[in-house]
């Protein structure tokens, strides 16, 4: 009997505490509601069944490497090249490929054009577009980006989605193969697409508190990209959309990650961290200069912030 | 010349008349020779009857054969019948072969001969005079028109008369003929019609038309009425008597309309009504008002009336109508029983009398008076009629009377009142109409009024919504005064009238509808209800204006407790009421809830809740002695959630989903209190406990759906711990005390014994969702195997959870699975030891492995407790331990294996495996380890002949053979060293092999 009212009381008191706590710190969600992690949620039991099955299947690292290798021959020919931000880049990428465990290189390409964009692609290729390093205000805000791109790389997500083409490739059923990961890809992506941004955010954020660079870079990154884009600006729930998009809304990638950031300053007392604002604009990398005014210790004194 | 014509075609007339008086004589010789051959027949008996059965039908004859050999074969049992047929039939009298036949022919023939009899006799008694008639008129009208070509009018004029005339004296011949006075009468009809269209035709139709003077032709037509009404007079049946008035009125209708005209044919109505007064004439009656109020009508359309004239149409219209209304109080129509003709002439009557005064009406104010003298006239000679025991009389002016004081009412507009104010008094005096009939006891004449009133509230209602033009005041009154009269109606009145069985009539029947969906339904009550909402939509502006009108609602709930009424359909009505204030209260608001006044308006709310704690406190049902608790628990609830959405959602929208969670903890812990209450409280309650139960899980659903939609957006932490993952934790709490707690019942098995079993199941997914959520996939290994340990920990304390060991054996496999196939693809971008997802996969293998060795000889259910599948499962576990427990395991670490490390390793790596697995086929003396180790080894041998040998470096190459090696002879030293300890194969075999 006193067992039983204990068992029923502490869950009774510890919630009325919780709901003093809410009301005191006025606790909101950045939208009022979203499906979009629920389906993040769920989209991680499809993602496991594509990761076992791209498990099965008899291809590998090396396989990756080649097709990665012959994507990185095909931007590295083109003309118009943006060299120096390419230099600079692929700077900033090695130096993150400590934390890499796939047998291949990073290299990283620019593409010119206006749409503030980077994505990654098997093999360890990882294109910047200049509207991204335009937009961008810090070297830490960069680096979370690459780290991101390199996170979809290192958790096969790139891989998953050609393996059915590395696998008949070795069948000359290449065709088929590209056939086959677009069809699944068209079906099933965006029941895990969201799933796999969480994880590369998730990377990304891990590999920058790693480093020696602020760890505000990211939700600053997705501020920037909030601003401009402006999606999910509407705050009412609306599923059909938070099931098809293909990543999880900005404005909860940009709370999540400055919760994080928060509580990794908070955690660590002697934080000092390096942002980098004349870096991306000088387009040298910290590792190379470091400029004393960069280094900042709490959230709002970050450059860019 | 024109004569000698008219003449011919008398003469000819004449020939016909004859002929067919002839033609008559010959068929009744013909009759009586029948008859008399008939008599002769039945002189010669017996001999008749032989004579005539060869002329019956064969059929017949061999069916009667066929009869009566069956008889005698019945009669003599099983012995051959070989007496001829003409033997048995002698047997038989000879009356009765034609009686038999008959028998057997008659149901039918006599069925259809009384149909043909009926058919025949109706169309000989009236159809053949009707369309005779009409024949006859065909004739004179091709009559007329050879004369149109032939004769002057004033010659065709005396034509027809004479024809008329014809008829006459055919009538007058044929009258004392037995057979055809009928024809006779008919005739004469006919007769009296011709007359009365020549007289209409002598002023109306070119051919026959020769007066020309109004004077003239009204005083022919006049002459021609008369003599139509006559005729009438002398028919002495109602057909005849209608026929001629509605004649008269036809011809009257040809000629232009003007006031003489419209007194003539009310006089000639008026004379027609008075043939009613002779006998039972509703047919009559009803034909006649019908073709004077369609005269009237049609006069009234062309013609421009002064004052003067519209009082005399007035008077007109009340000498026909007033005189058809008294016809009926007379003693010859005292009957307690319902008369449908009566009935029906008296409706028309009085609906003939309103509309063709409406038609006259000149917007004077005063009409009022007149109309509330009608009322009370109607009103009192309908108390006549109950002296009288002219029973459906009684009912039917007295309604009229209620109808004619409503109409009274609606006139009070030319005096200037307010639509809303005339509606109230209609209501008013719908009310005190229902109370006198309440008292009178006055079924059918109460469910009429009731169906009136009802119309009445509705066009009340349309006038009280459009409350935007009136004064808000003016308004407050009138639906106060309205609902004040409706809640006393509702008291005094519909209670006592209400059927016990709540079943309904026709008059009930547009509103059946509303009674399927709430048995409890009652109309008067809904206005009630849908009174106090306008009066409240009224003063919604006023602050705290739910402090008003919310104890209105309560005062009625306690009322309604009070009468221990044997109808609960005032609660239905308030219920209205209840639903829709709170729903007025959010639509009215003139700002949005907010973070400033969300307080405020929260206490401004509070009555409503106050209001369903009434309504449940005072729901008795007296008759049943319980209690409706269900509605008042439901909107106590919907209350609940809608205040904590509105309420606090500005403050923080968290607060509303973990107050729905501890809601439901607090409801669980009542559930259980009050199923500990004896069964007849909790019968009186109307099953409170289980209303309480559902409300404590709608409470979890509206959580879980605000989880889903709003918390795992959350990402905040308090101290060390997120504030998600502390909801969530809540939450597992929760369905756990909720899984644990005894709410069983001995006396009363509910829904909750069904549904609280699976809250365990609930539990398992929620927690397996919490961990994959909060988590980091690196860590889930480890998790998983705390989660599968501590449930088969608790089955195996709990009984009640005892399949918890089941499902920690599914946690198993799938923690199996996610070692080998998936940790691989969770990796950290970390240096840090503790962040290798290879060590951390290691760690999460041994523990596994020890949790397997733990619980290897363990038994799992050991009876079926209601779930056949895991008990299944659960033999087939025992059964099969190493098939479905530890293969499965072991791939999964080559899988891990094979995925986390160098590839040029693995072979080692796995032998290392296969050697271990060797080991604890030793230490543990199982068979089936020692054949897996083996045949592991024999794949890896292969492997390091056909992969290791080709690929792997030279170095590296020699590492792995030596290893390899090694751990072989370290096998085999084992084997050697224990081999006492191998049982022999067929000891083990059951064991291993499935």
């Amino acid at each position: 009997m006193k067992f039983r009212l204990l068992f029923w009381l502490v869950p009774l008191l510890v919630g009325f505490a919780m709901l003093v706590q809410l009301f005191r710190g006025q606790v909101n969600t950045p939208l009022d509601a979203s499906l979009a992690p629920a389906f993040s949620l769920i989209g991680k039991t499809t993602r496991s069944a594509d990761a076992v099955l791209g498990k099965m299947l008899p291809v590998d690292d090396l396989d990756e490497k080649e097709l990665g290798d012959a994507f990185a021959e095909k931007f590295a020919s083109r003309k118009n090249r943006a060299i120096r931000e390419e230099k600079y880049l692929n700077k900033l990428v090695n130096d993150l490929s400590i934390f890499k465990r796939k047998n291949f290189n990073y290299r990283v390409f620019v593409l010119k054009t206006r749409v503030m964009n980077a994505f990654a692609l098997p093999g360890g290729v990882i294109l910047v577009t200049t509207g991204m390093l335009r937009q961008l205000k810090t070297e830490s805000q960069l680096v979370s980006v690459l780290a991101h791109e390199m996170g979809h790389v290192e958790l096969g997500h790139c891989f998953n989605a050609v393996k059915v083409q590395l696998t008949l490739k070795k069948a000359k059923l290449k065709t088929l193969g590209k056939i086959a990961d677009f069809a699944f890809s068209v079906m099933m992506r965006h029941t895990f697409s969201k799933t796999q941004e969480e994880e590369a955010d998730a990377y990304g954020f891990k590999m920058l508190t790693q480093t020696s660079y602020h760890v505000a870079g990211t939700h600053q990154a997705f501020d920037i990209m909030l601003k401009k884009h402006g999606n999910y600006s509407d705050q009412k729930l609306n599923w059909l959309r938070d099931y098809f998009s293909s990543h999880p809304p900005l404005k909860l990638r940009s709370y999540k990650y400055r919760v994080e950031a928060r509580k990794f300053i908070k955690d660590n007392s002697n934080y000092y961290r390096y942002g980098g604002r004349k870096n991306i604009r000088l387009r040298i990398p910290y590792t190379e200069r470091a400029y004393p005014e960069e280094w900042v210790r709490k959230l709002e004194d970050e450059a860019g912030a | 010349m024109e004569g000698i014509g008219a003449v011919a075609i008398l003469l000819l007339l004449f020939f016909t008349i004859y002929l067919f008086s002839r033609l008559g004589t010959a068929y009744k010789k013909l009759a009586s020779l029948e008859y008399r051959l008939r008599q002769l027949e039945e002189l010669l008996g017996g001999k008749a009857v032989k004579a005539s059965a060869p002329r019956e039908s064969s059929v017949i004859d061999k069916k009667r054969k066929d009869q009566v050999s069956n008889q005698a074969e019945k009669n003599t049992g099983a012995a051959p019948v070989v007496a001829p047929a003409a033997d048995v039939r002698a047997q038989a009298k000879p009356e009765q072969a034609p009686v038999a036949a008959q028998s057997r022919v008659t149901p039918t023939n006599k069925a259809s001969g009384t149909l043909w009899h009926s058919l025949e006799k109706q169309f000989s008694e009236n159809y053949t005079g009707i369309i005779g008639t009409i024949i006859v008129i065909v004739g004179v009208a091709f009559l007329g028109v050879y004369g149109a070509l032939k004769l002057s009018p004033f010659y065709r004029f005396l034509l027809v008369l004479a024809f008329a005339g014809l008829l006459f004296t055919c009538y007058f011949w044929l009258r004392n003929k037995k057979n055809l006075l009928k024809l006779g009468l008919w005739l004469r009809s006919a007769g009296g019609a011709i007359v009365l269209f020549d007289c209409l035709a002598a002023s109306t139709v070119p051919a026959l038309a020769f007066i020309e003077s109004a004077f003239g032709a009204t005083a022919l037509l006049t002459a021609g009425i008369l003599a139509n009404l006559a005729l009438g007079y002398l028919g002495r049946k109602q057909y005849f008597a209608a026929l001629h008035v509605v004649l008269s009125l036809v011809a009257l209708g040809f000629l232009p309309q003007t006031m003489p005209v419209l007194v003539i044919a009310a006089l000639v109505t008026f004379v027609g009504i008075l043939f009613s007064y002779r006998d039972r004439w509703p047919y009559h009656l009803v034909i006649t008002l019908t073709s004077f109020f369609i005269f009237h009508l049609a006069w009234f359309f062309n013609i421009e009336l002064t004052a003067f004239e519209h009082a005399l149409a007035i008077g007109c219209i009340l000498l026909v109508n007033l005189s058809a209304i008294f016809i009926h109080y007379r003693d010859i129509y005292a009957n307690q029983n319902f008369a449908l003709w009566p009935l029906i002439a008296h409706m028309l009557n009085w609906l003939y009398l309103g509309s063709s005064l409406l038609m006259h009406s000149t917007g004077s104010k005063y009409k009022t008076l007149l109309i509330f003298a009608a009322g009370i006239l109607a009103f009192s000679i309908a108390r006549r009629a109950k002296k009288l025991a002219i029973q459906w009389l009684y009912l039917t002016d007295t309604f009229v009377s209620y109808l004619v004081f409503l109409a009274a009412t609606a006139t009070l507009a030319n005096w200037q009142l307010e639509g809303l104010t005339i509606m109230t008094l209609m209501l008013a005096e719908s009310f005190i109409f229902l109370l006198v009939l309440g008292r009178e006891r006055q079924k059918l004449l109460y469910d009429m009024a009731c169906l009136c009133m009802h119309i009445v509230y509705l066009v009340f209602l349309g006038f009280a919504s459009d409350y935007e033009k009136l004064d808000t005041w003016y308004m407050v009154t009138m639906l106060s005064v309205a609902a004040l009269a409706n809640l006393v109606f509702v008291i005094m009145v519909d209670r006592r009238m209400a059927r016990p069985d709540n079943t309904f009539n026709l008059v009930d029947a547009p509103f059946g509808f509303f009674r399927f969906l709430l048995p409890q339904f009652s109309l008067s009550s809904t206005f009630l209800g849908i009174l106090i909402v306008l009066l409240y939509n009224q003063v919604s502006y006023v602050a705290y204006s739910l402090y008003i009108v919310m104890p209105l609602v309560m005062v009625a709930l306690v009322f309604r407790h009070r009468l221990k009424t044997s109808q609960a359909g005032l609660l239905g009505g308030l219920g209205i009421a209840m639903v829709s204030i709170p729903i007025v209260f959010f639509a009215t608001q003139e700002q949005p809830v907010n973070q400033f006044n969300a307080f405020s308006e929260f206490i401004e709310f509070i009555p409503v809740f106050l209001t369903g704690l009434v309504a449940l406190a005072f729901s008795n049902y007296a008759r049943k002695e319980r209690r409706y608790s269900a509605p008042a628990i439901y909107y106590l609830l919907a209350n609940a959630i809608i205040a904590l959405l509105v309420f606090c959602n500005p403050v923080s929208n968290m607060i509303p989903g973990v107050a729905f969670l501890l809601m439901a903890h607090v409801l669980a812990e009542l559930a259980r209190w009050l199923r500990r209450k004896e069964a007849s409280f909790l019968q009186r309650w109307g099953n409170i406990d289980n209303h309480v139960f559902i409300s404590a899980i709608i409470l979890l659903v509206f959580f879980l759906v605000l989880h889903i939609a709003v918390h795992l957006q959350l990402e905040e932490y308090w101290g060390f711990l997120k504030a998600r993952l502390a909801i969530e934790l809540l939450a597992i709490a929760t369905l756990g005390y909720w899984f644990f707690i005894d709410l069983s019942n001995q006396v009363r098995a509910t829904i909750i014994e069904k549904i609280q079993p699976w809250f365990l199941e609930a539990l398992l997914v929620f927690s397996f969702f919490t961990v994959l959520l909060e988590v980091p996939a690196l860590y889930q290994p480890l998790v998983y195997i705390g989660m599968f340990s501590i449930a088969f920990v608790a089955g195996s304390l709990l009984q009640k959870a005892r399949r918890l060991k089941v499902y920690s054996i599914v946690l198993t496999l799938f923690s199996a699975i996610f070692i080998g196939f998936l940790s691989s693809s969770y990796i950290e971008p970390s240096t840090d030891w503790h962040q290798q997802q290879w060590l951390l996969t290691l760690v999460a293998i041994l523990a596994q492995g020890v949790f397997l060795f733990i619980i290897k000889d363990r038994s799992l259910l050991e009876e079926d407790s209601g779930f056949g599948w895991m008990f299944k499962f659960s033999n087939q576990v025992q059964r099969y331990r190493n098939w479905i427990l530890f293969y499965p395991f072991f791939i999964c670490i080559a899988a891990f294996l094979n995925y986390s490390f160098e590839k040029s390793l693995l072979t080692f790596l796995w032998t290392i495996e296969s050697a271990i697995i060797f080991g604890l086929s030793i230490y543990l003396r199982d068979n089936g380890f020692r054949y897996f180790a083996l045949g592991a080894l024999v794949l890896i041998i292969i492997r390091l002949i056909v992969y290791d040998l080709e690929t792997a470096s030279a170095l590296t190459r020699a590492l792995v053979f030596l290893g390899t090696g090694g751990l072989m002879l370290l096998m085999n030293y084992l084997y050697n060293r224990y081999k006492d300890r191998i049982m022999p194969p067929e000891e083990n075999e059951e064991e291993g092999k499935p």
